[in-house]
Formats: structure tokens, C-alpha cells, sequence
């Protein structure tokens, strides 16, 4: 809603408040200004000047040179405009004026004839579409015609009454607690019967979606151009002046926050209106030129034969107005927003009377519209008044009465309102208060023209924001509420959290969106869970962004990538979020994701290893002993052919991650063509675990702490290699070698694949720390040991290299 | 010449030879040979003075017996001296050796960087956590009636057009709009006195340089018997002052959300870095409207409350000064880690 502060000025004294004043006294008060336009600053340095003398210009034949006179000077002037002529007024524009639609004028030279500036024409003020010649100033042109602030308010959805300057001056009547009064614009205008045009009649069959339809005949409007001032309040309304009637229409629901409309008597089949449902599928072409289908909830406004208007939206391309219209039907109607929003919903039509009437417009105001219409036409433009208002009103909306309590006021707004505040308050705002006979309980009689006050609560806020809130006291309220902190699972998953910073993984938040195109580079087939269940999303901002992710990987990778590309190669980075799924329900579960591209410790030049796939499960492995302090319950095992992540990752060099039997998530190195797709040169490894499933499955699991007391002996330790064939999994053996007796801990030292060890084979470097609670390991308990140790190993098919 | 005096003239001629020795010792290693030979059991001393002890007459005996001592005791010191000196010489090779450029950069082992909006929302929930809230949580993909009807926002509300939805199923199921569906979910399932934080993701239908279509919200909840504005006001203030890490000037500007009554927003008086003030909005908040509690079954007479939301990205972004909200998102190392 733009607010033309000259405009304003008509309706309630402004002029002596700063533009900065009034911002901050609607800002305060809930009417936001979010910006404080100056449409005319360039052209504060037009003057007016009379055309002294004119003359052809020299060489150029389609050009005049004039003289213009200014009050204390001559200026010379070159303009295509022939019919200027000496004794004309114009309105000049100096070099270095800036014209409405932004272009700055320079001194110009026209084949040696210098132009000192320009001639406005009205196209150049903003005040017409296409000008053809230099403005003549006839009219009245008062000093600083075109000086104005316009503010562009943002009116919230519930204050209806703010889309019309008249309810911008009511408001700040009651900010500034009645001090500046508002006069009412005038409506006055002459009606001369006719016999005939008593006959009109309006009917509404559908008062459940048009509660009053008012109708003024009009006839013998003289086609004038609209008046100066007219055009001028318009453009600085934000609208385009069009054409007199249309403007005046226009300028009335500016003026009063209610859409009007104006049809040509002429075009009217029968002599009447008749309002209706829409049946369905009717066509119809609206003003703008399209057609829409009716669904058959509409609200049709027709002659009796032909519809007229979408009722409360637009009207029809037929019965508008035009040059040759000379008799009118002016309508004021008010329509059921609720049926509005969805017409306007169904068939995307905004337009300034739908964006009106969904917010409520009230009825009870209608004839004052319709009185300020006819005068506006009268006094502008001639034209006789031929009927009283027809008036049809089925659905009548009275004023609401509200009680309110002084101490509800108080106890909501925690400050002391004296009785007389409260009263005068509402008062300002047009509520007629009284006494109820109950100390501190008034009874409130709300104007129809403000739907959102209904309740006691809605008294309260406007009590709470026309006194101001600054005066409330500040108070840090005490909470009694007994579940306070976070929930087990918030910490659990803080945890996590913590741990993949301190293992030097890097947060990322990328967009909760997915891509279906980037199914195909991770090998994910229609059949895919992840394909078929795929969540989407009804109307997504493009196609990258128009499904939900069934995974982080796709967000994992392309944050690699992204980073690949900017010179980034060596990047640890993980994101904890939610991925989706549609079955019979939405499913959502919040995932760890966890990725690593290029050298395992990129600041460290002392170490040069890149990222390999033990380095990648140690840290699985760290996690998961943090949370259980134990390194019970986690295994890890290769993926079986129909996993499926298989698609992307190598099933050769990837695992799968259990948690007490239950598969919590996978690891694994992604594929090359996966990669090479998202132009990544370099290995990268990812993994996701299902943070939902392993918390519940650590619920409940053993975090008994062991004492140091089990650790009063020395231990010993006992290191041995053994040749393991490519394809053996030593995950079995080592937890079998742990259950032998005396056996505190089984470690990898080394592993090693070349000289002296056969083709097929790694040997692998195990070291057994052996203890005993009861006393150091004799010779024979570590005898005993290792008897059983290479028994088992020769079970196993091992060849042992050094024992 | 008697016996002693012979002897007495040895041992002032050992103790002039060994001291010319001990002086040109070369290295410790050296100076260990002569101590060897000075005081082991076939030294100098020993051989040469001690052994001879016995030729003396029992009150002559102590006499030589305490100047061998006295050389002894010198020789020692001699030695003792020399291979401090040593010590300190082949320390001070040593340390050359390893000499190191402090200046060169250290061999870093990376730990990483948590993301600014986990930060920024952590603080915020550290802030609530210590003046006695709980966090709640819910679900990202909510039905149309958590997160518009229950909060007093109809099919036919133009508040609606407010926040452009990303729905799923038309008219029944979106991505929520807001956190606040968590709070009426927890009010369903509680009885006030209540306080809760509801931080997380939400999504709307916009995205340019300071909207994204997803972003992180943190709305807040309390009930009580007696809750007002001036509570609300109390608890918006010491949450800015905390946030921002400095006490900052506060307004409530009203206005209109569907679920509180009355509304604000809230505007914090913000100094740029050339000292100039401006009101920044910084968040949403108001009385929980009555409609909302009689969508829970709370009686509205003897309960009221207050909530506020905030975008977690905008109090990022004023905290830390940033000016494109889609830096959030890209996972740039450079701007993660602030590498720069």
C-alpha cells in the first residue's frame, strides 16, 4: 500500500510531521513503512517559463527553436514539438534535472543550435503513458505540484481497513490519541430521477457470497481527461491513470479501501443486475483479455442474460467502460473474502480488488462509496445522478460487541492501563465504549470496518499498541516448567557430533533437496528404494531441488565436488540430517554421513598418505568406542551382492557396519565412473550410519566402566605374523583370539604385501597382550597360550611366518 | 732426605703433572682415562704414594695421608670442572643440531570445523537451556493441520500466502513452514506450566541471495498462569544480550502473526562498524493467541503464554556479519573452516 503523504494531507494534517515522524508513528503501531519513496526528487528543478518567440530551427527541419521566458531569464530551447507556440505556459527542465522515468537531461546540441534543457511533456512527469506533445500548463499548477513522500507500507492480512488512505488517517488519529482530526472527503452531488431508470433492478440470488450490492446510474458523463491532480494522486498511488472513469474508480478505492467498478449502461442486455453462483464451465473473458472457465463456486455479477464480472475480481472485457461510454452503472458490492480467496486462488487472478476483498471489505460503508463516486464524476465531469441509490443488502454484518476487563488488559500486557486510557483509546479508533455496571468492564461496539477485532484479546492488542509498549516493564520470568534440557537422544547425537569435529570432519548443511538426475551416476535403478520411494515435492523451484533425499551421499559428493573444482582435493566433511521416504506414511530418519577426499592430513607435510579404507573404518571404530567405552557390539562385514549401496561403492572395498547383529550403515570407497561424473580426480570415501537405529540399539547397552584394579600385573606381549591369502577375512580370527584364556588384546601392528611374500598373500603382523588378574604370566601360561594360538591357526588354514 | 719429604715432593709432582694433564684433555672420554690413572687401583696415587704408606712411621702416615687427600680433592675438582666444560660443549653441539625454524608452520592435524548455524543454534539452545526450556523436536514433513490449523491460520487466512509451502500432497502434507507445529505437538502432549525451544529446519518457497528454501528456525514457547508481555519482553532481552554477547537496545513493533495476540516484531538497535545505529529486525513473537490454546484444550483464562521465532541464518549472518545466506549451504572448505 503506497501512502502519498500530499494525498494524506487531505484527510488528516500531516504536512507538519517529518517524513522520518510519520514512519516511526505507523511503524510503532503495527503499520509498517518499509520504504519512503520520492517519485519526483529529479524534477524539483523544473520551472515553469512562456514561450517568448519560436523559430525554425537552421538546418534541422523537423525541430523549432523557442525562447522561453523565465521569471529572471531567457532560455533557449529545441523541441520536435511544432505546435508550441509564444504565449504558451510549459514547464522546463534544466540540464541536470532527472525526469520520472530516471533519465537525466544534459544540455543538448542540436546541430549548433545549444537546447538549455527540455520541455516536459506530461509522459515525462509519469503522469501519461505516451505524450505526444510539450505539456501547456492550463490547469492550476500550484508550487511544488509535484513534491511528495510516497511510503510503502506493509499493511499485515488482518488490517483491511489500512488498504485505503481514509483508514491510514483513521489510524493515525488514534496513534496520536485523537490530537489530529479527519475530515471526511466530500460526497455531495445532485440526483435528477428519470421515470425510466427507476426501473433498475438488483437482484442477488447468492447472499451467502455477496452480502450488498449497491447501484448508481450515471448518464451523460462528459469523456474528459482525467484532471491533473487526479492522474498525479494515481501515479503516486502506484496505478496508471487510464482513462477518467477508470481513474476516478480507481481513485475511490485508494481513497477508501473498497474495489468499485463502473460497467456501460449501454452494454447491458436487460435492465438489471442479477448476481449469481457461477455454473460451471461457463466462459468468460475478463477486462485483461483472458478467459477464464468457471468452476461454478464463482460469483458471476450479470445483466440478467450475460455475465458482467467475476464478481470480486475483475470485470468482464464486454461491459467496461470506453471513449464512447456515456452512461454508467457504478457498482459498490461486497463479496464473502473467503470465496474471493479461493476464486482468485483457483484462477490466479491478483488484482487490487481480489487482494481487497479476500481481507474483508465493509459493507456497512457502501453507500458512502458509492455518494463519493457520483460526486467525484459530477462535480468533473457533468453527468446526471437519474437514481437513488439501488440498494440490496440480504446478508447484513452489524457490529460486533465485545466486553472487556480492565485486568485481563493488565494481565496480558503486564503493565497498568488506567480506565480512561483504555476508553480513549478504543475510542479514537471508532469503538463506542460503555459501562457495563461491573467496575473495569466495558462494553465495546466494533465498527464493521475492522473484522479482526472480534475477541477481548483483540481490544487488548490494540490497547497494548496504541499506548506503546515501551512503557511495559522488562521482567526475566522464573520458569516453573519440570522438563527442562535436552533429551537422551540430543545428546547422543551432540556426541556424535563432537567426536567427527574432533576426528577432524568438517560440518556441512547442504539443501535437504535432491536431484533426480543424480540417480543415474550412483547406479540407483528405478526398482531402488531410494528411486521408487523417492518423496516429491508438488511444486519444487526446479528440478534439482524437486525431491526429498533418500540419502546424504548425493549433498556429500557434490560438497566434494564443489570443492574439488575450487582447489580444494583434500576435504573430510560429514552433515548430520534427515533423509526421506514414502511408503504407506513419510518416513524421516536422521543420518550421519561422512565422506573423505584426497590425503588422510592434508596440513601435515610431514605425512603423505592419502585416504585409505582402514583409516576411513578407524574412525567408525573411535566413534562407536566413545559412545559404548568397550569395543563390544560393532562388526563390520563385506557387502552382499544385492546390498543396496552397491551401485556406487565398490562391493570389493566397502563393508557394511553392524551394531549388536544390526546393520547400522555402510563405508566404502565410491566408484570411478560416480566420480568422474561429478568431475572428482581423486578417491573418495563415504559412509552413513542410521542414527535413529544405533541409538536405540546403544540404549540399554553395557557402559560399565572396567576398574584399573583388573590391571595390578604387568602384562606381556607377544607379536607373530602370519600369511593371510587375498579373500580372508581376519575379523573372525582375531575375535576368536581374543576368547582364549589370558588374552587381554588383539592388535594389527602391520600388514605387508611384497618382497619374500608370495603372490596372493599379505602377511599381517599380530600382537597379543596377555594378562593374567591373579599374578604375572608365567612361562607356562604364555606356553599354554600360544599352543592354543597356533593350533587355532593351523585350523584356520595360516601359515605362520615367525611365532 | 727422609722418606716422607721424598714422597711429599712425589705427590706435589703428580698433582703438577695430573693438573697439566686433566688441562689438556682433549674430551671427556680423555679425562675418564685420566681419572683412571690417577685414582684407579693401579693409579698413580695408588701406586705411587698410597702403596708407600706403609714405609712410614705411624704419626708420618696421617700427614701424607691428608696431602694425598688434599691432591686428590684438587685433582677431582680439576676433573670435575673440565668435564662440566665438556658436557656444556657437547650439549651446545647437540642443541645446534637440532635446531628448528619456529617460524615455519606446524604440521597440523586437522579437527573440524563445526558448521556456523550448529554454533549459532547451540548457543541459542544453551542460552534457553540455562533459564530452565526443553528442546523439542517433530518432523520436517508435517500435515496441514500442525502447521496452519492448529496455529489459527485456516484454508481461507491470507496469512497463508504468507509463507509460499512446499507441499507433497497437496492441501494435506508440506515440508513445514515453520517449528512451530513441535509446539503445539508438545502442548498436546503436556500439561503447563510449559517452556520449550523448538530448533530446526524449515522450508518456504524463495530463494536468492538472502532467502534459501531451506533454513533453520528456532522458535521458543512458555505457559505459565501469569505470563505477559512485560515476560516476553524480560526474556527477548537476555536472550539478545547473551546471543550477541553485549546488552543491546530492544523494541516491540507490532504486528500480525495467525498464532500470537498480540504480535511483534522485534528490532534490535544495531551499531555498523563506523558507529551508526539502525533498528534491525531480528525476530517474531507475541502472546499465544487464545485460539492456539483452545486447539490443545488449554483454558485460556488460566493459562497465557508468549512465543517468538527467529530465522537461526539471520542472527548467523548479523552476528558474523555476512551478507549471502547461500554460504550456509555450499560446504566451501574456505568458508567453513574460514581458511581464507
Amino acid at each position: 500500500m503506497r501512502i502519498s503523504k500530499k494525498w494524506l494531507n487531505d484527510y488528516i494534517p500531516v504536512k507538519d510531521l517529518s517524513d522520518k515522524e510519520i514512519d516511526d508513528l505507523l511503524s510503532l503501531s503495527g503499520t509498517e513503512i518499509e520504504e519512503t519513496l520520492y517519485p519526483w526528487e529529479g524534477l524539483k528543478g523544473a520551472v515553469q517559463g512562456i514561450v517568448a518567440e519560436t523559430r525554425p530551427h537552421p538546418s534541422l527541419a523537423r525541430l523549432i527553436v523557442c525562447s522561453i521566458q523565465l521569471p529572471d531569464k531567457t532560455k533557449q530551447l529545441v523541441t520536435a514539438d511544432k505546435t508550441v507556440k509564444s504565449g504558451d505556459r510549459v514547464l522546463l527542465a534544466p540540464p541536470g534535472t532527472v525526469l520520472y522515468n530516471g533519465k537525466r537531461i544534459e544540455a543538448q546540441d542540436f546541430a549548433g543550435v545549444v537546447s538549455e534543457g527540455m520541455l516536459c511533456s506530461l509522459e515525462e512527469l509519469g503522469l501519461e503513458n505516451k505524450s505526444e506533445y510539450v505539456y501547456r500548463i492550463t490547469e492550476n499548477w500550484p508550487e511544488g505540484f509535484l513534491e511528495d513522500s510516497v511510503f510503502e507500507a506493509s499493511i499485515t492480512s488482518n488490517r483491511p481497513d489500512e488498504l485505503g488512505l481514509l483508514g491510514i488517517a483513521r489510524e493515525l488519529t488514534a496513534i496520536t490519541k485523537g490530537q489530529r482530526p479527519i475530515t471526511m472527503p466530500e460526497t455531495d452531488y445532485q440526483t435528477t430521477p428519470e421515470e425510466h431508470d427507476r426501473q433498475f433492478r438488483i437482484a442477488i440470488e447468492n447472499p451467502e457470497d455477496c452480502y450488498r450490492y449497491c447501484g448508481l446510474i450515471v448518464r451523460d458523463v462528459r469523456p474528459i481527461e482525467s484532471p491533473l491532480w487526479l492522474k498525479r494522486a494515481l501515479v503516486a498511488g502506484g496505478l496508471r491513470p487510464i482513462s477518467f472513469i477508470v481513474d476516478v474508480t480507481n481513485f475511490v478505492m485508494l481513497e477508501t479501501g473498497h474495489p468499485v467498478h463502473a460497467f456501460d449502461l449501454a452494454q447491458l442486455k436487460d435492465f438489471c443486475i442479477r448476481v449469481r453462483k457461477a455454473k460451471e464451465g461457463e466462459r468468460f473473458v475478463l477486462l485483461d483479455g483472458q478467459t477464464i472457465t468457471t468452476q461454478g463456486f464463482e460469483c458471476m455479477i450479470t445483466d440478467g442474460v450475460n455475465p458482467l464480472a467475476l464478481g470480486g475480481i475483475m470485470g468482464g472485457e464486454r461491459s467496461g467502460v470506453s471513449e464512447r461510454t456515456r452512461d454508467v452503472l457504478l457498482e459498490v458490492a461486497t463479496f464473502n473474502p473467503v470465496l474471493i480467496r479461493k476464486t482468485r486462488k483457483w484462477h490466479n487472478l491478483n488484482t487490487d480488488a481480489s487482494y481487497r476483498f479476500e481481507r474483508g471489505v465493509d459493507p456497512n460503508n457502501n453507500r458512502f462509496v458509492i455518494d463519493r463516486l457520483a460526486h467525484l464524476i459530477q462535480k468533473y465531469a457533468e453527468g446526471r445522478v437519474t437514481t437513488e441509490i439501488i440498494d440490496t443488502y440480504p446478508h447484513r454484518i452489524e457490529n460486533r460487541t465485545v466486553l472487556l476487563r480492565r485486568t485481563r488488559v493488565e494481565k496480558i500486557l503486564g503493565a497498568t492501563y488506567p480506565s480512561k486510557a483504555i476508553v480513549d483509546n478504543l475510542e479514537n479508533l471508532g469503538i463506542s465504549v460503555s459501562e457495563t455496571g461491573e467496575t473495569g468492564v466495558f462494553r465495546c461496539s466494533i465498527p464493521t470496518g475492522r473484522p479482526d477485532l472480534e475477541r477481548e484479546i483483540d481490544l487488548i492488542e490494540e490497547i497494548g499498541r496504541i499506548q506503546g509498549y515501551e512503557q511495559v516493564p522488562t521482567i526475566l520470568p522464573v520458569v516453573r516448567a519440570t522438563d527442562r534440557g535436552r533429551t537422551a537422544y540430543q545428546t547422543f547425537r551432540n556426541e556424535i557430533h563432537r567426536l567427527a569435529l574432533a576426528l577432524g570432519f568438517n560440518e556441512i548443511k547442504p539443501l535437504s533437496f535432491a536431484d533426480p538426475s543424480d540417480f543415474e551416476p550412483f547406479g540407483i535403478t528405478e526398482d531402488h528404494l531410494w528411486r521408487s520411494g523417492a518423496v516429491s515435492l508438488v511444486k519444487p523451484l526446479s528440478r534439482d531441488l524437486s525431491l526429498l533425499r533418500p540419502t546424504l551421499s548425493f549433498g556429500l559428493i557434490k560438497t566434494l565436488a564443489f570443492n574439488f573444482s575450487r582447489q580444494c582435493p583434500d576435504l573430510k566433511v560429514f552433515e548430520i540430517g534427515k533423509v526421506f521416504q514414502r511408503s504407506e506414511a513419510f518416513k524421516e530418519k536422521e543420518v550421519f554421513g561422512f565422506a573423505q577426499m584426497g590425503a588422510e592430513n592434508p596440513e601435515d607435510y610431514t605425512d603423505k598418505r592419502r585416504s585409505g579404507f582402514y583409516g576411513f573404518k578407524g574412525n567408525v571404530e573411535e566413534i562407536i568406542h566413545h559412545l559404548t567405552a568397550s569395543s563390544e557390539g560393532l562388526t563390520f562385514s563385506s557387502p552382499r551382492e544385492r546390498d543396496l549401496y552397491g551401485a556406487y561403492l565398490y562391493p570389493t572395498h566397502s563393508a557394511v557396519i553392524s551394531f549388536n547383529s544390526q546393520r547400522i550403515g555402510i563405508i566404502g570407497l565410491v566408484k570411478k565412473n560416480v566420480l568422474s561424473h561429478y568431475d572428482i580426480k581423486s578417491d573418495v570415501y563415504l559412509g552413513e550410519i542410521d542414527l535413529n537405529l544405533l541409538f536405540s540399539l546403544l540404549k540399554g547397552s553395557n557402559r560399565e566402566w572396567k576398574s584399573v584394579q583388573n590391571l595390578n600385573y604387568p602384562s606381556s606381549r607377544k607379536d607373530f605374523s602370519v600369511l593371510v591369502p587375498r579373500g580372508k577375512e581376519m575379523g573372525h580370527v582375531i575375535s576368536e583370539l581374543k576368547r582364549i584364556e589370558y588374552v587381554e588384546s588383539v592388535k594389527i601392528t602391520d600388514i605387508y604385501k611384497g618382497k619374500n611374500i608370495p603372490e596372493g598373500f599379505v602377511s599381517v603382523t599380530i600382537s597379543l597382550v596377555l594378562r593374567s588378574t591373579e599374578s604375572t604370566i608365567t612361562e607356562t601360561q604364555m606356553n599354554g597360550v600360544l599352543e592354543k594360538v597356533r593350533a587355532f591357526l593351523v585350523d584356520e588354514k595360516l601359515e605362520i611366518r615367525e611365532l | 732426605m727422609s722418606l716422607l719429604s721424598d714422597l711429599l715432593k712425589e705427590l706435589q709432582q703428580i698433582k703438577e703433572l695430573s693438573e697439566k694433564a686433566i688441562e689438556a684433555a682433549e674430551n671427556s672420554q680423555m679425562l675418564e682415562e685420566l681419572r683412571v690413572r690417577f685414582f684407579g687401583k693401579k693409579g698413580t696415587i695408588s701406586q705411587g704414594i698410597l702403596k708407600k704408606l706403609g714405609a712410614l712411621s705411624p704419626d708420618e702416615r696421617p700427614l701424607l695421608g691428608e696431602k694425598a687427600n688434599e691432591v686428590k680433592t684438587l685433582l677431582q675438582e680439576a676433573m670435575d670442572r673440565k668435564n662440566r666444560r665438556f658436557l656444556e660443549e657437547e650439549e651446545s653441539v647437540f642443541e645446534e643440531s637440532i635446531r628448528i625454524d619456529p617460524t615455519l608452520p606446524g604440521a597440523r592435524r586437522m579437527a573440524g570445523f563445526e558448521h556456523l548455524i550448529t554454533k549459532t543454534q547451540r548457543e541459542m539452545e544453551d542460552i534457553f537451556l540455562s533459564l530452565g526450556y526443553e528442546i523439542a523436536e517433530g518432523p520436517e514433513i508435517e500435515n496441514v493441520y500442525y502447521n496452519f490449523e492448529t496455529l489459527n491460520t485456516p484454508d481461507w487466512h491470507p496469512a497463508r500466502d504468507d509463507q509460499d509451502s512446499f507441499y507433497i500432497v497437496p492441501d494435506q502434507w508440506l515440508l513445514r513452514t515453520q517449528t512451530s507445529p513441535v509446539q503445539v505437538r508438545t502442548m498436546e502432549k503436556k500439561t503447563p506450566p510449559i517452556a520449550i525451544i523448538s530448533p530446526g529446519k524449515v522450508y518456504r518457497s524463495d530463494y536468492d541471495a538472502t532467502h534459501l528454501p531451506m533454513f533453520h528456525q528456532c522458535e521458543g514457547l512458555l505457559v505459565d498462569t501469569d505470563v505477559s508481555v512485560s515476560h516476553l519482553k524480560g526474556t527477548l532481552e537476555y536472550f539478545i544480550e547473551k546471543i550477541f554477547g553485549e546488552r543491546k537496545k530492544i523494541r516491540l513493533r507490532p504486528s500480525f502473526f495467525p498464532f500470537t495476540e498480540p504480535s511483534f516484531e522485534v528490532d534490535v538497535l544495531w551499531e555498523n562498524k563506523y558507529g551508526e545505529t539502525r533498528w534491525l529486525e531480528v525476530l517474531g513473537c507475541g502472546m499465544v493467541d487464545p485460539n492456539v490454546f483452545r486447539s490443545v484444550g488449554y483454558d485460556s483464562e488460566k493459562w497465557t503464554g508468549f512465543a517468538f521465532g527467529m530465522g537461526i541464518e539471520r542472527i548467523a549472518m548479523l552476528k558474523y556479519r555476512l551478507t549471502d545466506i547461500r554460504d550456509f549451504i555450499r560446504g566451501y572448505a574456505h568458508f567453513i573452516r574460514q581458511d581464507l
